[in-house]
């Protein structure tokens, strides 16, 4: 499966990625919409870092209902029908990627589609094929 | 000088297998807390509350040469 | 639909079409009324006086069967009620701890208004169904179902028919029937009972949720005061509710931004700190055990001693290993503190259902302490016989704790035998006979069938009947208002001791519980500081009752620094939430202050409630001498030097040379003593006349003052 991954050294914050992936997925244009962050520069080491899923299906379990499965290509979806928006899988995610936001229901992650890594002016993210186990 | 730690509740846990109590030898009086991370190397995380003869006390409180102190671990109780 | 309906081969014997509309802001506007005599079923509303004073939950009950009942109605009578409401936070899926269901009825052990607190799907179903109350009255011919069709608006009365009499079995048979497919079985909930409940008077009621990880219903326990026996009398199989559609806006939140902040910050403390502090996540409320007995609280042997060295079989390192692991065990959506455990495959060795393996919901430390060490049993796997055969036959654990630890002891004394028994050896320790004893409950027959009146009417029988000295079963048999103890030694604890005996129902701790710091941390010294944790904690505590939350996550698990804040024992951060969530619901803007008021009005009213049913004052508020002190020779020894020093330091009596009969009679004069005056402070306290009675002044302040309350109290007070 596919996992997105990000080159810190790369980034130059023009969060043209947080843009595309809010739009992608909510037609907003507001960037805490978007399945990914771009935690500030830290200043010992002058680098961002970023907030990604890995699709570790740790949130899987924690789901009361079972709306959270993996999908055949291996990427963790939420099935936003039968989500009853407790948020569980949000505060135990082990990497706060998973995320919500008042005005949604359901809380929301990245699929791995790429959008991000498509607009990403400088190659900070992109998709890595690694094994689904 | 020496103090008795006492723990009750899952604090037993991180006392060796099987022991409620230790007793703990000090050349100097230290708070509780002070005790629980540098002597005992336990830590004080999780602890909610000191009793030393039958009082509550923080977990600041210097225990005096041969007394009892009883770890409380966090409870909601009935 | 009727073509439905027989296809279920099920008469209906009446129907009501509503119109369905959202809940707004916590509420759905209307109550359900069914009465079970005349098959009429009504569409009530909900006024905006009842939301303001009376909240939800258990003061919508309290307020229905008031006007439901006079002072002459009995528990089975047909105008006695059940009332089950969530309240108007029950069903938010955000904070952990909010799909709790209260149930109110007369009850048949104490002859008053009782209330019982549950976990499961259908209060919030109901709710979402379009009802914040469900009204039962009347009386069936015939056993029936209630169902509840919250997707089509439909209610229906239908006739049972033939079908399994315990819990386990009509569950199993009701899924089948009203969620024939896997993904219906999440949106159905059943309330029901077992045969205990029709054959004893301490029957309870279990309600369900369907687990989707293990695909097995599980039931929670709405346990006391007999509510089960009065459904049973009532002549119902089951209640049914059914609604597909629960999200996270369902319940109509006015602003849920501040419902989501405290949602996700406890949810994340949860996942932070519950390893480090009680483990609700992994062993649920069985932690409870090794702490009780490491400080000499955990009841054994009838509440004579408070520890034992076999209690660690019970402890919660043995559950870790028993309970079935999963990251998902709330009884309510989003209850990420997910105490809800079970033991899969449990063999059972007695009883009808002997050689089925099932699985047993729980046990919690209720149960553990109750049917275990109270009775002298330590083997877990007896404890999980017991609970499970409680939970099928609708029986509620702590009062059969409490009765059958009060006839071991009444056996090991002589006072019955095994003639009276019908060949039981009730000694304390056998397992085997618990459970034949319970058995036989069940079924309504021999000693069983006595023993299921409950200790306070066997107080009386064992009195008359077999020439007992009913004094001595007074101190010994652990019940108070006809209630039975929950599951903590109160001895060494005054404000405990308070804590069970100034409750409005009986001695059930989710009122007050005073012990840790009172008797451990020693926080609350004079009468004042006892009294004044009377008056906090039980209003504070009731407030979850009104409004369909759970006291665990209120300080089960607490933020890391709440050790360090002004008053840890009432956990300030979370307080805060609860303002919150109730302004997030329903739009009220409150303060943490207004939430106690709120509590007080409908406490009170309660109280006054008892009075209407003939309890209420003081006399009422009498307590066994076991929950005091010592009763027996026994007891004292076991614990001389603590009694010694007490007479001496704080009585004031020299024990040296003196026999223990004397000192035991010096140290009750003293507790004796301090327990009334302990009265005498919370009555003042929370605004009591010296009997018991709300003051007029009391009722203004809080809003009750309805002309019939304000009659009823002005004849109990007394005379200026």
């Amino acid at each position: 499966m596919k996992i997105l991954k990000a080159r810190p050294e790369a980034c130059n914050e023009c969060y043209a990625c947080l843009d595309a992936c809010a739009r992608a997925r909510f037609k907003a244009a507001e960037r805490e919409k978007a399945a990914l962050r771009i935690a500030p520069r830290d200043p010992a080491t002058g680098l961002v870092s970023f907030i990604t899923c890995n699709q570790c299906g740790e949130c899987i379990d924690y789901c009361p209902v079972q709306a959270i499965c993996r999908a055949k290509s291996g990427v963790v979806r939420i099935d936003r029908d039968r989500c009853v928006g407790c948020y569980s899988c949000v505060a135990f995610c082990p990497r706060g990627a998973m995320f919500m936001q008042d005005d949604l229901n359901e809380p929301f992650k990245c699929i791995s589609c790429g959008k991000c890594v498509r607009e990403c002016p400088t190659g900070a993210l992109y998709l890595e094929e690694v094994n689904k186990n | 000088m020496k103090v008795i730690i006492r723990a009750t509740g899952t604090f037993r846990e991180r006392f060796p297998q099987g022991q409620d109590r230790v007793v703990v030898r000090l050349e100097r009086p230290l708070p509780v807390k002070e005790i629980l991370t540098e002597k005992l190397g336990i830590g004080t995380e999780g602890l909610a509350a000191v009793v030393v003869d039958g009082q509550y006390k923080s977990r600041d409180y210097v225990p005096a040469d041969g007394e009892e102190v009883i770890l409380v671990s966090p409870l909601g109780g009935g | 639909m009727r073509e439905q309906a027989a296809a279920k081969g099920r008469k209906i014997l009446a129907s009501l079409d509503y119109p369905l509309r959202p809940v707004e802001k916590g509420y759905a506007n209307r109550s359900l009324y069914v009465n079970l005599t005349d098959r009429a079923i009504l569409s009530k509303p909900v006024t905006d006086e009842m939301k303001e004073i009376f909240i939800g939950g258990r003061g919508f009950g309290l307020w229905y069967l008031w006007n439901a009942v006079t002072e002459k109605t009995k528990w089975d009578d047909p105008e006695n009620e059940i009332v089950i409401s969530a309240g108007p936070i029950g069903g938010i899926t955000q904070y952990p701890g909010a799909g709790k269901s209260i149930v109110v009825t007369l009850s048949p052990t104490t002859g008053t208004v009782i209330d019982s607190n549950v976990g499961g799907h259908f209060g919030p179903l109901l709710k979402f169904s379009g009802w914040d109350a469900l009204e039962i009255q009347g009386q069936a011919e015939k056993d029936v179902i209630i169902f509840i069709d919250g997707n089509a608006g439909r209610v229906t009365i239908e006739e049972a028919g033939p079908g399994p009499g315990d819990s386990h079995l009509i569950i199993e048979q009701l899924m089948d029937i009203y969620a024939p497919t896997e993904e219906d079985k999440r949106h159905v909930s059943v309330v029901t009972t077992g045969t205990g409940a029709e054959h004893t008077l301490i029957g309870m009621l279990n309600f369900s949720f369907y687990d989707l990880h293990r695909k097995i219903v599980r039931v929670k326990q709405a346990g006391r005061g007999g509510t089960g026996t009065v459904f049973r009398a009532k002549k119902i199989r089951a209640l049914v509710v059914k609604y597909a559609g629960v999200k996270g806006d369902s319940n109509g939140p006015a602003d849920k931004k501040k419902i989501n902040a405290a949602g996700i910050r406890l949810h994340r403390e949860i996942a932070a700190l519950d390893d480090r502090q009680c483990r609700m996540r992994r062993t649920g409320t069985t932690y409870l055990v090794q702490i009780m007995n490491d400080h000499d609280i955990l009841p054994v042997h009838n509440f004579k001693f408070g520890s034992h060295p076999d209690a660690h079989r019970l402890n919660d390192r043995y559950w870790r290993t028993r309970f079935s692991p999963g990251k998902a065990d709330g009884c309510w959506y989003g209850c990420t503190l997910a105490c809800a455990h079970v033991a899969m495959e449990h063999r059972l060795k007695t009883g009808p259902y002997k050689g089925q393996v099932v699985a047993v919901d729980g046990p919690e430390y209720e149960t553990i302490a109750g049917v275990g060490s109270n009775c002298g049993i330590f083997d877990p796997d007896s404890v999980l016989e017991l609970n499970f055969y409680c939970d099928t036959y609708g029986i509620d654990t702590i009062s059969f704790g409490n009765i059958t630890a009060f006839l071991m002891e009444c056996f090991e004394k002589g006072i019955i035998n095994e003639k009276i028994t019908g060949g039981l050896k009730l000694t304390f320790g056998n397992a085997e006979a618990a459970l034949e004893l319970l058995h036989q409950m069940a079924r309504g027959e021999g000693f069983g069938r006595l023993a299921g009146q409950g200790v306070r009417r066997l107080k009386r029988i064992l009195a008359e009947q077999y020439g007992a000295d009913a004094a001595f079963l007074q101190d010994i048999g652990m019940e108070a208002k006809g209630l039975e103890y929950s599951l903590y030694v109160s001895k060494e604890s005054l404000a405990q001791q308070g804590g069970y005996g100034l409750t409005n129902k009986g001695p059930q701790h989710d009122e007050a519980w005073l012990i840790f710091m009172d008797m451990v941390l020693n926080q609350i010294p004079t009468f004042e500081d006892k009294a004044e944790a009377l008056y906090y904690f039980p209003m504070f505590r009731t407030w979850f009752s009104l409004n369909g939350l759970c006291k665990l996550p209120w300080n089960d698990i607490v933020p890391a620094d709440n050790a360090d804040t002004d008053e840890p024992a009432k956990v300030p951060e979370h307080v805060e939430n609860y303002v919150n969530l109730f302004s997030g619901v329903t739009g009220r803007n409150i303060t943490k202050e207004d939430l106690i008021t709120m509590s007080e009005a409908v406490y009170n009213f309660q109280r006054v409630f008892n009075l209407k049913m003939g309890f209420g004052t003081r006399e009422h508020d009498a307590v066994p001498y076991r929950s005091l002190g010592p009763a027996t020779v026994e007891e004292y020894e076991s614990r001389a030097d603590r009694y010694d020093r007490q007479l001496k330091e704080l009585a004031g009596f020299d024990p040296e040379g003196k026999s223990t009969e004397e000192k035991l009679r010096a140290l009750r004069k003293y507790r004796e003593d301090q327990y009334q005056r302990l009265i005498d402070a919370v009555y003042a306290r929370r605004g009591w006349a010296a009997n018991g009675v709300p003051t007029l002044e009391t009722l203004k302040r809080l809003k009750i003052d309805f002309p019939d309350v304000v009659a009823l109290v002005e004849k109990h007070l007394p005379r200026q």
